[in-house]
Protein backbone atom coordinates (compact mmCIF):
# COMPACT_ATOMS: atom_id res chain seq x y z
CA UNK A 1 0.00 0.00 0.00
CA UNK A 2 2.82 2.37 0.81
CA UNK A 3 4.33 1.79 -2.66
CA UNK A 4 1.08 2.74 -4.34
CA UNK A 5 0.78 5.81 -2.24
CA UNK A 6 4.22 7.00 -3.24
CA UNK A 7 2.67 7.97 -6.57
CA UNK A 8 0.51 10.54 -4.89
CA UNK A 9 1.86 13.91 -4.05
CA UNK A 10 2.70 14.37 -0.39
CA UNK A 11 -0.29 16.46 0.53
CA UNK A 12 -2.72 14.05 -1.05
CA UNK A 13 -1.09 11.15 0.76
CA UNK A 14 -1.58 12.71 4.14
CA UNK A 15 -5.03 14.02 3.29
CA UNK A 16 -6.36 10.78 1.90
CA UNK A 17 -4.80 8.29 4.27
CA UNK A 18 -7.76 8.13 6.63
CA UNK A 19 -10.26 7.95 3.77
CA UNK A 20 -8.38 5.11 2.09
CA UNK A 21 -8.27 3.11 5.30
CA UNK A 22 -11.99 3.57 5.93
CA UNK A 23 -12.77 2.81 2.28
CA UNK A 24 -10.84 -0.44 2.41
CA UNK A 25 -13.02 -1.67 5.22
CA UNK A 26 -16.25 -0.80 3.48
CA UNK A 27 -15.38 -2.09 0.00
CA UNK A 28 -13.88 -5.44 0.95
CA UNK A 29 -16.88 -6.43 2.99
CA UNK A 30 -17.30 -9.63 5.01
CA UNK A 31 -14.33 -11.00 6.89
CA UNK A 32 -11.91 -8.21 6.14
CA UNK A 33 -10.10 -6.63 9.00
CA UNK A 34 -7.99 -3.54 9.14
CA UNK A 35 -4.78 -4.73 10.73
CA UNK A 36 -3.60 -2.29 13.37
CA UNK A 37 -0.03 -3.22 12.51
CA UNK A 38 -0.24 -1.94 8.94
CA UNK A 39 -2.95 0.70 8.69
CA UNK A 40 -3.51 2.81 11.74
CA UNK A 41 -6.04 5.52 12.31
CA UNK A 42 -4.64 9.01 12.09
CA UNK A 43 -4.08 10.68 15.42
CA UNK A 44 -7.12 12.56 16.69
CA UNK A 45 -6.78 16.28 17.20
CA UNK A 46 -5.92 17.67 20.63
CA UNK A 47 -7.15 18.03 23.29
CA UNK A 48 -8.06 14.44 24.06
CA UNK A 49 -11.08 13.97 26.33
CA UNK A 50 -10.45 12.65 29.81
CA UNK A 51 -12.34 11.85 32.99
CA UNK A 52 -11.22 13.16 36.36
CA UNK A 53 -8.15 11.25 37.47
CA UNK A 54 -7.53 9.29 40.68
CA UNK A 55 -4.29 10.79 41.95
CA UNK A 56 -3.59 8.00 44.45
CA UNK A 57 -3.58 5.44 41.63
CA UNK A 58 -1.26 7.60 39.57
CA UNK A 59 1.12 8.12 42.48
CA UNK A 60 1.49 4.41 43.13
CA UNK A 61 1.88 3.54 39.47
CA UNK A 62 4.49 6.19 38.82
CA UNK A 63 6.52 5.06 41.82
CA UNK A 64 6.39 1.46 40.60
CA UNK A 65 7.01 2.31 36.94
CA UNK A 66 10.19 4.17 37.79
CA UNK A 67 11.97 0.93 38.60
CA UNK A 68 11.24 -0.35 35.10
CA UNK A 69 12.56 2.52 33.02
CA UNK A 70 13.16 5.75 34.87
CA UNK A 71 11.43 8.99 35.65
CA UNK A 72 9.98 10.16 32.32
CA UNK A 73 8.62 6.73 31.48
CA UNK A 74 7.21 6.45 35.00
CA UNK A 75 5.26 9.68 35.00
CA UNK A 76 4.01 9.37 31.41
CA UNK A 77 2.97 5.71 31.71
CA UNK A 78 1.21 6.24 35.03
CA UNK A 79 -0.86 9.02 33.51
CA UNK A 80 -1.46 7.27 30.17
CA UNK A 81 -2.48 3.95 31.72
CA UNK A 82 -4.89 5.65 34.09
CA UNK A 83 -6.30 7.80 31.30
CA UNK A 84 -6.87 4.73 29.16
CA UNK A 85 -8.67 2.94 31.96
CA UNK A 86 -10.91 5.86 32.77
CA UNK A 87 -11.34 7.45 29.35
CA UNK A 88 -10.52 4.75 26.77
CA UNK A 89 -9.09 5.41 23.33
CA UNK A 90 -7.12 7.18 22.01
CA UNK A 91 -5.13 7.15 25.24
CA UNK A 92 -3.74 3.71 24.32
CA UNK A 93 -2.24 4.95 21.07
CA UNK A 94 0.86 6.55 22.58
CA UNK A 95 3.57 3.96 23.35
CA UNK A 96 4.93 4.61 26.84
CA UNK A 97 8.28 3.18 25.75
CA UNK A 98 8.89 6.32 23.68
CA UNK A 99 9.46 8.19 26.94
CA UNK A 100 12.37 6.09 28.10
CA UNK A 101 14.81 8.59 26.64
CA UNK A 102 14.04 11.16 29.31
CA UNK A 103 15.63 9.42 32.28
CA UNK A 104 18.26 11.38 34.13
CA UNK A 105 17.37 14.55 32.24
CA UNK A 106 17.57 12.93 28.77
CA UNK A 107 19.92 9.96 28.63
CA UNK A 108 21.51 11.06 31.90
CA UNK A 109 22.61 14.42 30.55
CA UNK A 110 20.97 16.19 33.48
CA UNK A 111 18.75 18.54 31.48
CA UNK A 112 14.96 18.76 31.93
CA UNK A 113 13.80 16.44 34.73
CA UNK A 114 12.17 13.48 33.05
CA UNK A 115 9.26 13.51 35.48
CA UNK A 116 8.43 16.98 34.19
CA UNK A 117 9.05 16.05 30.56
CA UNK A 118 6.72 13.06 30.66
CA UNK A 119 4.03 14.94 32.54
CA UNK A 120 4.20 17.87 30.13
CA UNK A 121 3.59 15.55 27.17
CA UNK A 122 0.42 14.22 28.77
CA UNK A 123 -0.80 17.66 29.83
CA UNK A 124 -0.29 18.77 26.21
CA UNK A 125 -2.37 15.84 24.97
CA UNK A 126 -5.14 16.41 27.51
CA UNK A 127 -5.43 20.18 27.41
CA UNK A 128 -4.15 21.21 23.97
CA UNK A 129 -3.15 24.85 23.90
CA UNK A 130 -3.93 25.20 27.61
CA UNK A 131 -0.60 23.49 28.24
CA UNK A 132 0.81 26.98 27.92
CA UNK A 133 -0.83 27.77 31.27
CA UNK A 134 -0.69 24.40 33.03
CA UNK A 135 2.83 23.54 31.92
CA UNK A 136 4.57 26.56 33.44
CA UNK A 137 2.54 26.05 36.61
CA UNK A 138 3.82 22.48 36.89
CA UNK A 139 7.40 23.52 36.23
CA UNK A 140 7.19 26.39 38.70
CA UNK A 141 5.70 24.11 41.35
CA UNK A 142 8.49 21.58 40.76
CA UNK A 143 11.18 24.17 41.39
CA UNK A 144 9.72 25.17 44.76
CA UNK A 145 8.45 21.84 46.06
CA UNK A 146 10.29 19.87 48.73
CA UNK A 147 11.01 16.47 47.17
CA UNK A 148 10.30 13.69 47.85
CA UNK A 149 6.99 13.67 49.69
CA UNK A 150 6.40 11.07 52.38
CA UNK A 151 3.11 9.93 50.84
CA UNK A 152 4.68 6.74 49.53
CA UNK A 153 6.30 5.68 52.77
CA UNK A 154 3.94 2.78 53.34
CA UNK A 155 5.08 1.05 50.16
CA UNK A 156 8.39 2.71 49.31
CA UNK A 157 11.73 0.96 49.61
CA UNK A 158 13.06 3.72 51.86
CA UNK A 159 11.08 5.81 54.33
CA UNK A 160 11.45 9.15 56.10
CA UNK A 161 13.73 10.40 53.35
CA UNK A 162 15.30 13.85 53.59
CA UNK A 163 13.80 16.52 51.35
CA UNK A 164 15.39 19.20 49.21
CA UNK A 165 14.09 22.02 47.03
CA UNK A 166 15.64 22.10 43.54
CA UNK A 167 15.04 25.76 42.66
CA UNK A 168 15.37 24.46 39.11
CA UNK A 169 13.62 22.16 36.63
CA UNK A 170 16.97 20.60 35.70
CA UNK A 171 17.72 17.04 36.76
CA UNK A 172 21.35 18.02 37.32
CA UNK A 173 20.45 20.51 40.03
CA UNK A 174 17.48 18.63 41.47
CA UNK A 175 19.41 15.40 41.92
CA UNK A 176 22.70 17.08 42.79
CA UNK A 177 21.23 19.09 45.66
CA UNK A 178 19.53 16.06 47.13
CA UNK A 179 22.69 13.97 46.85
CA UNK A 180 24.69 16.72 48.51
CA UNK A 181 22.19 16.89 51.34
CA UNK A 182 21.94 13.17 51.98
CA UNK A 183 25.45 12.10 50.90
CA UNK A 184 23.97 9.26 48.89
CA UNK A 185 25.61 8.40 45.59
CA UNK A 186 23.75 9.17 42.37
CA UNK A 187 23.58 5.48 41.49
CA UNK A 188 22.55 4.36 44.97
CA UNK A 189 19.24 2.66 45.67
CA UNK A 190 18.38 5.51 48.00
CA UNK A 191 18.69 8.05 45.19
CA UNK A 192 16.64 5.86 42.86
CA UNK A 193 13.94 5.66 45.50
CA UNK A 194 14.01 9.44 45.81
CA UNK A 195 13.60 9.89 42.05
CA UNK A 196 10.81 7.30 41.92
CA UNK A 197 9.00 9.45 44.47
CA UNK A 198 9.77 12.63 42.52
CA UNK A 199 8.27 11.05 39.42
CA UNK A 200 5.17 10.09 41.37
CA UNK A 201 4.78 13.44 43.11
CA UNK A 202 5.15 15.22 39.77
CA UNK A 203 2.71 12.97 37.90
CA UNK A 204 0.20 13.51 40.69
CA UNK A 205 0.64 17.26 40.52
CA UNK A 206 0.09 17.09 36.76
CA UNK A 207 -3.11 15.09 37.34
CA UNK A 208 -4.28 17.61 39.93
CA UNK A 209 -3.72 20.47 37.49
CA UNK A 210 -5.53 18.56 34.74
CA UNK A 211 -8.43 17.79 37.06
CA UNK A 212 -8.68 21.44 38.05
CA UNK A 213 -8.55 22.50 34.40
CA UNK A 214 -11.30 20.04 33.55
CA UNK A 215 -13.40 21.31 36.46
CA UNK A 216 -12.83 24.89 35.37
CA UNK A 217 -11.07 25.74 38.61
CA UNK A 218 -7.48 25.90 37.42
CA UNK A 219 -5.70 29.06 38.38
CA UNK A 220 -1.95 29.44 38.17
CA UNK A 221 -0.35 30.43 41.45
CA UNK A 222 3.35 30.16 40.67
CA UNK A 223 5.30 33.39 40.57
CA UNK A 224 9.08 33.72 40.43
CA UNK A 225 10.71 34.51 43.76
CA UNK A 226 11.73 38.08 44.43
CA UNK A 227 15.44 37.22 44.23
CA UNK A 228 15.21 36.66 40.48
CA UNK A 229 11.94 38.32 39.51
CA UNK A 230 13.92 41.53 39.19
CA UNK A 231 16.27 39.82 36.71
CA UNK A 232 13.40 38.74 34.49
CA UNK A 233 11.91 42.21 34.28
CA UNK A 234 15.06 43.51 32.54
CA UNK A 235 16.23 40.43 30.68
CA UNK A 236 13.30 38.18 29.86
CA UNK A 237 10.41 38.68 27.51
CA UNK A 238 9.52 40.86 24.58
CA UNK A 239 8.53 43.73 26.85
CA UNK A 240 11.70 43.62 28.94
CA UNK A 241 14.37 46.25 28.60
CA UNK A 242 17.08 43.98 27.19
CA UNK A 243 15.21 40.81 26.11
CA UNK A 244 18.49 38.95 26.01
CA UNK A 245 17.89 35.85 28.15
CA UNK A 246 15.97 32.65 27.37
CA UNK A 247 14.71 30.91 30.47
CA UNK A 248 12.41 31.27 33.47
CA UNK A 249 14.37 29.32 36.06
CA UNK A 250 15.92 30.88 39.16
CA UNK A 251 18.84 32.93 37.79
CA UNK A 252 20.70 33.00 41.11
CA UNK A 253 21.19 29.23 41.05
CA UNK A 254 24.04 29.81 38.62
CA UNK A 255 24.49 33.56 38.29
CA UNK A 256 25.55 34.36 41.82
CA UNK A 257 29.24 34.34 41.18
CA UNK A 258 30.09 37.69 39.73
CA UNK A 259 29.54 36.72 36.11
CA UNK A 260 26.82 39.32 35.83
CA UNK A 261 28.38 42.78 36.19
CA UNK A 262 25.67 44.20 38.43
CA UNK A 263 25.58 41.35 40.92
CA UNK B 1 -6.35 -9.77 18.00
CA UNK B 2 -3.50 -11.24 20.04
CA UNK B 3 -3.28 -8.00 21.95
CA UNK B 4 -6.97 -8.27 22.68
CA UNK B 5 -6.54 -11.82 24.00
CA UNK B 6 -3.57 -10.85 26.13
CA UNK B 7 -5.28 -7.87 27.61
CA UNK B 8 -8.56 -9.67 28.21
CA UNK B 9 -7.09 -11.09 31.40
CA UNK B 10 -6.45 -7.68 32.84
CA UNK B 11 -9.54 -7.19 34.93
CA UNK B 12 -9.40 -3.40 35.09
CA UNK B 13 -9.39 -3.13 31.33
CA UNK B 14 -12.29 -5.40 30.55
CA UNK B 15 -14.59 -2.55 29.67
CA UNK B 16 -12.28 -1.13 27.07
CA UNK B 17 -11.31 -4.47 25.62
CA UNK B 18 -14.97 -5.19 25.25
CA UNK B 19 -15.42 -1.97 23.33
CA UNK B 20 -12.57 -2.84 20.97
CA UNK B 21 -13.89 -6.36 20.44
CA UNK B 22 -17.28 -4.93 19.53
CA UNK B 23 -15.76 -2.62 16.96
CA UNK B 24 -13.64 -5.35 15.34
CA UNK B 25 -16.49 -7.82 15.50
CA UNK B 26 -18.81 -5.42 13.74
CA UNK B 27 -16.44 -5.21 10.79
CA UNK B 28 -15.87 -8.96 10.67
CA UNK B 29 -19.61 -9.57 10.60
CA UNK B 30 -19.83 -7.71 7.32
CA UNK B 31 -21.65 -4.66 8.48
CA UNK B 32 -20.72 -1.51 6.58
CA UNK B 33 -19.28 -0.03 9.73
CA UNK B 34 -16.17 2.06 9.26
CA UNK B 35 -14.04 2.36 12.36
CA UNK B 36 -14.06 6.03 13.19
CA UNK B 37 -10.44 7.01 13.79
CA UNK B 38 -11.59 9.82 16.03
CA UNK B 39 -13.23 7.39 18.42
CA UNK B 40 -11.43 4.05 18.26
CA UNK B 41 -7.71 4.42 17.91
CA UNK B 42 -5.54 1.34 17.70
CA UNK B 43 -3.36 0.36 20.61
CA UNK B 44 0.21 1.48 20.17
CA UNK B 45 2.46 -1.11 18.54
CA UNK B 46 5.69 -1.98 20.35
CA UNK B 47 8.92 -0.16 19.58
CA UNK B 48 10.82 0.14 17.38
CA UNK B 49 8.42 1.42 14.73
CA UNK B 50 9.35 0.39 11.16
CA UNK B 51 11.87 2.69 9.53
CA UNK B 52 13.20 3.37 6.06
CA UNK B 53 15.93 5.70 4.83
CA UNK B 54 14.80 9.33 5.03
CA UNK B 55 15.47 12.25 2.70
CA UNK B 56 17.65 14.38 4.98
CA UNK B 57 17.24 17.58 2.96
CA UNK B 58 13.47 17.23 3.02
CA UNK B 59 13.54 16.80 6.79
CA UNK B 60 15.80 19.85 7.11
CA UNK B 61 13.46 22.03 5.06
CA UNK B 62 10.38 20.91 6.94
CA UNK B 63 12.20 21.36 10.22
CA UNK B 64 12.74 25.00 9.26
CA UNK B 65 9.24 25.66 7.91
CA UNK B 66 7.16 24.10 10.71
CA UNK B 67 9.00 26.13 13.36
CA UNK B 68 6.86 29.12 12.54
CA UNK B 69 3.72 27.10 13.33
CA UNK B 70 4.52 25.53 16.69
CA UNK B 71 8.13 26.13 17.78
CA UNK B 72 11.25 24.02 17.92
CA UNK B 73 10.09 20.75 19.45
CA UNK B 74 6.96 20.61 17.34
CA UNK B 75 8.82 21.34 14.13
CA UNK B 76 11.44 18.62 14.43
CA UNK B 77 8.93 15.99 15.50
CA UNK B 78 6.51 16.92 12.73
CA UNK B 79 9.25 17.14 10.10
CA UNK B 80 10.48 13.66 10.95
CA UNK B 81 7.04 12.10 11.41
CA UNK B 82 5.51 13.57 8.24
CA UNK B 83 8.46 12.25 6.28
CA UNK B 84 8.17 8.90 8.02
CA UNK B 85 4.45 8.69 7.21
CA UNK B 86 5.25 9.35 3.56
CA UNK B 87 8.21 7.00 3.48
CA UNK B 88 7.03 4.20 5.75
CA UNK B 89 3.34 4.79 6.49
CA UNK B 90 1.61 3.58 9.65
CA UNK B 91 2.02 3.61 12.58
CA UNK B 92 3.86 6.91 12.24
CA UNK B 93 0.56 8.75 11.77
CA UNK B 94 -0.72 7.75 15.20
CA UNK B 95 1.43 10.23 17.12
CA UNK B 96 -0.10 13.74 17.12
CA UNK B 97 2.54 16.35 16.32
CA UNK B 98 0.67 18.87 18.45
CA UNK B 99 1.71 17.00 21.60
CA UNK B 100 5.23 18.35 21.08
CA UNK B 101 4.26 22.00 21.27
CA UNK B 102 5.04 22.28 24.98
CA UNK B 103 8.75 21.94 24.27
CA UNK B 104 9.29 25.36 22.74
CA UNK B 105 11.92 27.54 24.35
CA UNK B 106 13.26 24.65 26.41
CA UNK B 107 9.83 23.56 27.74
CA UNK B 108 7.32 26.39 27.86
CA UNK B 109 10.15 28.91 27.57
CA UNK B 110 11.89 27.76 30.75
CA UNK B 111 15.18 27.37 28.89
CA UNK B 112 15.82 23.72 29.78
CA UNK B 113 16.40 20.98 27.17
CA UNK B 114 16.38 22.49 23.67
CA UNK B 115 13.06 21.55 22.12
CA UNK B 116 14.75 20.54 18.88
CA UNK B 117 16.65 17.91 20.84
CA UNK B 118 13.63 16.89 22.91
CA UNK B 119 11.51 16.22 19.82
CA UNK B 120 14.26 14.42 17.94
CA UNK B 121 15.04 12.19 20.91
CA UNK B 122 11.42 11.07 21.05
CA UNK B 123 11.45 10.12 17.36
CA UNK B 124 14.79 8.36 17.74
CA UNK B 125 13.31 6.37 20.60
CA UNK B 126 10.28 5.44 18.50
CA UNK B 127 12.41 4.43 15.52
CA UNK B 128 15.22 2.56 17.22
CA UNK B 129 13.88 1.36 20.57
CA UNK B 130 16.71 0.38 22.88
CA UNK B 131 19.34 1.59 20.39
CA UNK B 132 18.28 5.13 21.29
CA UNK B 133 20.60 4.67 24.26
CA UNK B 134 23.57 5.13 21.91
CA UNK B 135 22.06 7.33 19.18
CA UNK B 136 20.44 9.83 21.54
CA UNK B 137 23.60 10.79 23.41
CA UNK B 138 25.36 11.14 20.06
CA UNK B 139 22.79 13.74 19.00
CA UNK B 140 23.07 15.55 22.32
CA UNK B 141 26.85 15.62 22.07
CA UNK B 142 26.82 16.79 18.46
CA UNK B 143 24.40 19.63 19.33
CA UNK B 144 26.75 21.07 21.93
CA UNK B 145 29.66 21.25 19.53
CA UNK B 146 27.94 22.40 16.33
CA UNK B 147 28.04 26.04 15.15
CA UNK B 148 24.36 26.93 14.76
CA UNK B 149 22.74 27.82 12.49
CA UNK B 150 24.16 26.13 9.40
CA UNK B 151 24.15 27.85 6.01
CA UNK B 152 22.08 25.04 4.48
CA UNK B 153 18.90 27.14 4.68
CA UNK B 154 20.21 30.18 2.81
CA UNK B 155 18.13 29.46 -0.27
CA UNK B 156 14.78 29.88 1.47
CA UNK B 157 15.26 31.38 4.94
CA UNK B 158 13.87 34.73 6.06
CA UNK B 159 17.16 36.08 7.47
CA UNK B 160 20.24 34.91 5.56
CA UNK B 161 23.91 35.04 6.54
CA UNK B 162 23.52 34.88 10.31
CA UNK B 163 26.31 34.68 12.83
CA UNK B 164 26.95 31.22 14.30
CA UNK B 165 27.65 30.16 17.88
CA UNK B 166 28.52 26.93 19.67
CA UNK B 167 26.46 26.38 22.79
CA UNK B 168 28.63 23.83 24.60
CA UNK B 169 25.30 22.76 26.11
CA UNK B 170 22.01 21.03 25.22
CA UNK B 171 20.14 23.70 27.18
CA UNK B 172 18.02 26.24 25.35
CA UNK B 173 19.12 28.88 27.86
CA UNK B 174 22.78 28.64 26.89
CA UNK B 175 22.16 27.99 23.22
CA UNK B 176 19.81 30.90 22.64
CA UNK B 177 21.33 33.39 25.04
CA UNK B 178 24.86 32.93 23.71
CA UNK B 179 23.66 33.43 20.16
CA UNK B 180 21.55 36.44 21.09
CA UNK B 181 24.47 38.14 22.82
CA UNK B 182 26.82 37.38 19.92
CA UNK B 183 24.34 38.52 17.28
CA UNK B 184 23.04 41.52 19.19
CA UNK B 185 19.49 40.45 18.45
CA UNK B 186 16.70 40.29 21.01
CA UNK B 187 15.26 36.92 22.03
CA UNK B 188 11.85 37.92 20.69
CA UNK B 189 13.22 39.21 17.38
CA UNK B 190 12.45 37.78 13.98
CA UNK B 191 16.20 37.20 13.59
CA UNK B 192 16.36 34.93 16.66
CA UNK B 193 13.27 33.03 15.51
CA UNK B 194 14.90 32.45 12.15
CA UNK B 195 18.04 31.22 13.89
CA UNK B 196 16.03 28.74 15.95
CA UNK B 197 14.07 27.59 12.90
CA UNK B 198 17.38 26.83 11.17
CA UNK B 199 18.71 25.14 14.30
CA UNK B 200 15.61 22.95 14.41
CA UNK B 201 16.07 22.07 10.74
CA UNK B 202 19.72 21.26 11.33
CA UNK B 203 18.97 19.11 14.38
CA UNK B 204 16.15 17.19 12.69
CA UNK B 205 18.43 16.59 9.69
CA UNK B 206 21.18 15.32 11.99
CA UNK B 207 18.70 13.00 13.69
CA UNK B 208 17.67 11.69 10.26
CA UNK B 209 21.33 11.17 9.34
CA UNK B 210 21.94 9.16 12.50
CA UNK B 211 18.78 7.13 11.95
CA UNK B 212 19.77 6.41 8.37
CA UNK B 213 23.21 5.27 9.52
CA UNK B 214 21.59 3.07 12.14
CA UNK B 215 19.30 1.58 9.52
CA UNK B 216 22.26 0.87 7.23
CA UNK B 217 24.31 -0.58 10.06
CA UNK B 218 26.98 2.09 9.72
CA UNK B 219 26.24 4.11 12.86
CA UNK B 220 29.27 4.61 15.05
CA UNK B 221 29.13 6.85 18.10
CA UNK B 222 31.81 9.51 17.81
CA UNK B 223 31.00 12.10 20.47
CA UNK B 224 33.28 12.43 23.44
CA UNK B 225 33.30 15.17 26.06
CA UNK B 226 36.09 17.68 25.65
CA UNK B 227 39.26 17.18 27.63
CA UNK B 228 38.34 19.68 30.35
CA UNK B 229 35.00 18.08 31.12
CA UNK B 230 36.39 14.59 30.70
CA UNK B 231 38.64 15.32 33.67
CA UNK B 232 35.59 15.84 35.88
CA UNK B 233 33.83 12.61 35.09
CA UNK B 234 36.16 9.98 36.58
CA UNK B 235 35.65 11.54 39.98
CA UNK B 236 32.05 12.70 39.80
CA UNK B 237 29.94 10.94 37.16
CA UNK B 238 28.89 7.32 37.01
CA UNK B 239 28.67 4.35 39.35
CA UNK B 240 32.38 3.59 39.04
CA UNK B 241 33.52 7.16 39.65
CA UNK B 242 35.18 8.01 42.93
CA UNK B 243 32.35 10.20 44.27
CA UNK B 244 29.38 9.49 41.99
CA UNK B 245 27.82 12.79 43.06
CA UNK B 246 26.93 14.51 39.77
CA UNK B 247 24.01 13.76 37.46
CA UNK B 248 24.98 15.10 34.04
CA UNK B 249 26.93 14.57 30.85
CA UNK B 250 27.06 18.25 29.95
CA UNK B 251 30.12 20.45 29.70
CA UNK B 252 30.83 21.13 33.38
CA UNK B 253 32.88 24.25 32.81
CA UNK B 254 30.02 26.10 31.16
CA UNK B 255 28.85 26.89 34.69
CA UNK B 256 31.39 25.54 37.15
CA UNK B 257 34.25 27.89 36.43
CA UNK B 258 34.49 29.32 39.89
CA UNK B 259 32.33 27.40 42.33
CA UNK B 260 34.02 24.05 42.69
CA UNK B 261 36.49 23.59 45.47
CA UNK B 262 39.41 22.74 43.25
CA UNK B 263 38.90 25.75 41.01
CA UNK B 264 39.18 24.04 37.65
CA UNK B 265 39.65 26.37 34.75
CA UNK B 266 39.27 25.59 31.10
CA UNK B 267 42.63 24.57 29.62
CA UNK B 268 44.46 24.38 32.94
Amino acid sequence: MSLELKNYDRRNFLKNLGLLAAGAVVSTGVGSLVSPKTVQAAAPALPWAFATLDTAVIRRRAYDNYWISGCMYASAKALLDTLYETSGAPWNSIPADMFKYGKGGAFNWGTLCGALNGSLYVINLATGTSVDQLGPELIGWYTTNAFPSNLMDFYARFTAVKQSVADSPLCHISVGKWADLTHYEINSDEKKDRCAKVAADTAVKAAELMNAWKAGTFSGVYVPAAEFASCLSCHNGAASQLDNEQGLANCTECHDDGKAPHM
Amino acid sequence: MSEVKEQANLSRRKFFIGSAAFAVGAVAAGATVAINPKVVAAAAPPLPFPYQILDVDLVRRRGYDYYFTGGCMYTVAKALMDTLVETVGAPWDTIPADMFKFGKGGAENWGTLCGALNGCLAIIELATGNDAETIGPELLGWYGTFPFPSSAHEGYCKVPNQITTISDSPLCHQSVTQWSVAAGDRISSAEKKDRCAKLAGDTAAKAAELLNQWKLGTFVAGYKPDADTARCFPCHVGPTSRKDNVQAQMDCLECHTDRVNHQLRRGK
